[in-house]
């Protein structure tokens, strides 16, 4: 069960049997809607910020011998969970954070966080990940908001045509005994 | 607050409160069940991850609702810990169904293991030749798979299971033979799972998705699929959904007079009742007797000798795992469950030279596909996180290219004075009451019960899969595994209840979840749960037909 300090900022783990667990967000809330700042085209993003977004999901899963995170529709999940009000509590926090994530690339080499070469985006996470207490939570946030865009149901919008699914190999419904082997 | 009664109001709609809802409206009582959830919808009955195991399908909000912790004297925190559901089946609809009995001598536990200095046992007041025939009530009447007669340390059983075991992967086979070589006894877990058609319910598919979810074809044998409906089909029983009690009134004869409730559109609302059953949960049904406060009971509901909310157990849990590679892009080889257990460390002859006489059960199976929380589990190395081009490698390698199979240890959670339930002095849920307030204080013969299973555990994994094989925990707990709260006992000075769950203070109040329970088994509890209920239920039936209610 995960509850030490550096996770139960973002959800409190249940464990429940077997590996079964309930987590939820601690700070979820469900009666307020949201105000959207996106523009179209995005529910929760504005155009800028989506391309970070999606840059900073796929150092997490980058592409290779198979599909990365852009491949997988991760920023798409990211962009629909946040507009949920069940993500209210992290909105803005996630928002600031990849607000800054492009200031430090600004800082850093003038560029946006998109346009960086993935070396160079992978310096500013790595050190991210150890980094302010934002920036920690940033990357936390973006850890967990990836995996669930990469190998959730697909009909929230990440793990395109089940294809996160097949990289873990993971198959969905009823196995038919008797069919394996 | 309106006129409304009737003869019998059930808070909670789970384990404990399900029985008594069918017996007692098929005795012709009228009969309505509060629950704070909501039923769930037949598209809510599906294998979406991020749905229904991270937002809050089937618990409550914490921002709303939460409960708080604290270890000992330390800091009380906010948590989901400690709920169990929210909604109509209560945790039945998630549980994994592991249906054990508990066995004849944690009925006497306080005997069996003398004075253990620091826990807080007692022997119950009924013997488990009690309990025998409302198990196999349970058994019967809901749809239990196992098989009898298959290990050593079986409990008693006056009949098989109804149905036979789920199919098993052919590891199951190097289980018993690695068991048998270590003097083990690995027999087929019993499961509140029906394997052929059962009363309009179809049987498993195998899909392994039994733990957090509903099964949508209802072969795991929730109380919302199994004895509601048959209560509700009597005509005599109300299901009265997103209703939370908050207050047991009590009326100047010294009975409770019925139920405050919550309703719907969050308006307080008053229900009349003969006879008041509380079934929420070990930690909800304390919360709520703590917070009916009287002139006659100002220290809380039945209440006078202080020990609502104390002797709180939980179930210890330890875990370990074992690596099986398979070649990538395979299907999954064999069958999703394994279906193994053993009770070898149940309960021993004499004690270790750690002091452990009671340890408990081990529970060997697949590790649960949910791969969401697959992928989280190997993107933390250590305190480490993995991300990147390791993680995906990692995912190939570990997800995708091998098969990981667990044990889970349930041990005996002591009773002690440091674990109990009460009224957070600071904290209130979003409706301006108090909430549970955790406080742990655990035994430390309970990590040791727990290290004697996971060294067992371990002797097994090693035997299959020798190097692959590690352990995770030896100090965790299972707090959606609830007991205590309102110990049951003849001795009104040391008990809530008396041997039929009914409060020694308050004679048409009752308590029908975990909370009577002085120890909690070494397994998980529902099944003991659900059998209480039945003999509970049958008393009360009986006050029922006498117009003694």
């Amino acid at each position: 069960m995960a509850t030490g300090s550096r996770r139960t900022f973002l959800q409190t783990v249940v464990y429940t049997g077997v590996g079964g667990y309930l987590a939820i967000a601690t700070g979820a809330c469900r009666r307020t809607s949201l105000r959207n700042q996106s523009e179209p085209g995005h529910a929760f993003f504005t155009e800028a910020e989506y391309a970070t977004v999606a840059a900073a999901c796929e150092r997490i899963l980058p592409r290779d011998e198979d599909p990365g995170a852009i491949d997988l529709g991760v920023p798409v999940y990211v962009d629909r969970a946040l507009a949920h009000d069940d993500y209210l509590h992290w909105a803005d926090r996630f928002r600031k954070g990849v607000q800054a994530l492009d200031a430090e690339a600004q800082s850093r080499a003038g560029k946006a966080f998109h346009d960086l070469a993935a070396d160079a985006q992978d310096d500013i996470v790595e050190d991210w990940e150890s980094g302010s207490a934002e920036q920690q939570e940033f990357f936390r946030m973006l850890m967990h908001l990836t995996l669930e865009g990469a190998f959730g149901d697909p009909s929230h919008g990440g793990n395109k045509d089940g294809l996160g699914w097949r990289l873990i190999g993971f198959a969905p419904g009823p196995p038919m005994p008797g069919m394996h082997h | 607050m309106g006129t409304e009664s009737v003869d019998v109001v059930v808070v909670g709609s789970g384990a404990g409160g399900s029985p008594v809802a069918l017996v007692l409206a098929r005795a012709g009582a009228r009969v309505v069940v509060l629950e704070k959830g909501r039923n769930l919808r037949p598209e809510e009955k599906i294998h979406d991850e991020i749905k229904v195991c991270r937002r809050n399908l089937l618990v409550p909000y914490v921002a709303d609702e939460p409960h708080t912790i604290r270890y000992g004297n330390g800091p009380a925190h906010r948590t989901a810990e400690g709920w169990t559901a929210n909604v109509v089946g209560g945790a039945t609809v998630h549980f994994s169904g592991y249906f054990f009995r508990m066995h004849p001598v944690d009925m006497r536990l306080r005997t069996a293991l003398g004075a253990v200095p620091g826990a807080t046992l007692a022997d119950w007041p009924i013997s488990y030749d009690d309990m025998e025939p409302h198990y196999r009530r349970v058994e019967q009447e809901i749809g239990i798979s196992g098989r009898w007669k298959s290990h050593p340390f079986e409990e008693p059983r006056s009949a098989d299971y109804p149905f036979p075991p789920l199919l098993e992967d052919p590891i199951a086979l190097k289980i018993d033979e690695a068991g048998r070589k270590l003097g083990l006894h690995p027999f087929p877990t019993p499961r509140a799972i029906v394997t052929a058609p059962f009363q309009g319910r179809a049987p498993c598919m195998y899909c392994a998705l039994c733990a957090d979810y509903a099964c949508e074809v209802d072969a795991k044998s929730s109380t919302a699929v199994s004895l509601l409906p048959a209560a509700v089909a009597t005509g005599r029983c109300e299901i009265r959904i997103r209703s939370m009690a908050t207050e047991i009134p009590i009326g100047p004869d010294g009975r409770v007079t019925g139920v405050v409730y919550r309703d719907a559109n969050g308006v307080n609302q008053f229900i009349g009742a003969r006879c008041v059953v509380l079934a929420c949960s070990s930690v909800e049904s304390a919360r709520l007797l703590l917070s009916s406060r009287s002139s006659r009971f100002s220290s809380g509901l039945g209440n006078s000798n202080g020990l609502v909310g104390k002797n709180l157990t939980f179930s210890g849990l330890g875990k370990g795992q074992a690596r099986f590679d398979r070649p990538r892009g395979a299907p999954l080889s064999g069958f999703p469950f394994v279906q193994r257990s053993l009770q070898d460390l149940y309960f021993l002859e004499k004690a270790t030279a750690d002091g452990v006489q009671k340890a408990g059960t081990l529970l060997f199976d697949w590790a649960h596909p949910n791969p969401i929380l697959t992928a989280e589990r190997l993107s933390r190395s250590g305190d480490n996180i993995v991300w990147g081009k390791r993680l995906k490698e990692r995912l190939r390698r570990e997800a995708a290219g091998a098969r990981s199979l667990h044990f889970e240890a349930f041990s005996e959670y002591l009773p002690t004075a440091g674990t109990y339930v009460d009224l957070d002095p600071d904290v209130k849920d979003r409706w301006g009451a108090p909430v549970a307030r955790l406080t742990v204080g655990r035994h430390p013969l309970d990590v040791k019960a727990t290290r004697l299973l996971v060294d067992k555990g371990m002797e097994v994994l090693r035997a299959l899969a020798p190097g692959d094989a590690r352990e995770e925990t030896v100090n965790g707990a299972t707090k959606f595994l609830q007991g205590g709260t309102c110990r049951f006992g003849a001795d009104p000075a040391t008990s809530v209840t008396d041997k039929n769950c009914r409060f020694h203070e308050v004679p048409n109040l009752y308590v029908t979840d975990g909370s009577f329970l002085p120890n909690g088994g070494g397994i998980p509890i529902t099944l003991t749960i659900l059998a209480n209920s039945f003999r509970v239920a049958e008393h009360l039936s009986a006050r029922f037909r006498g117009a003694d209610l």
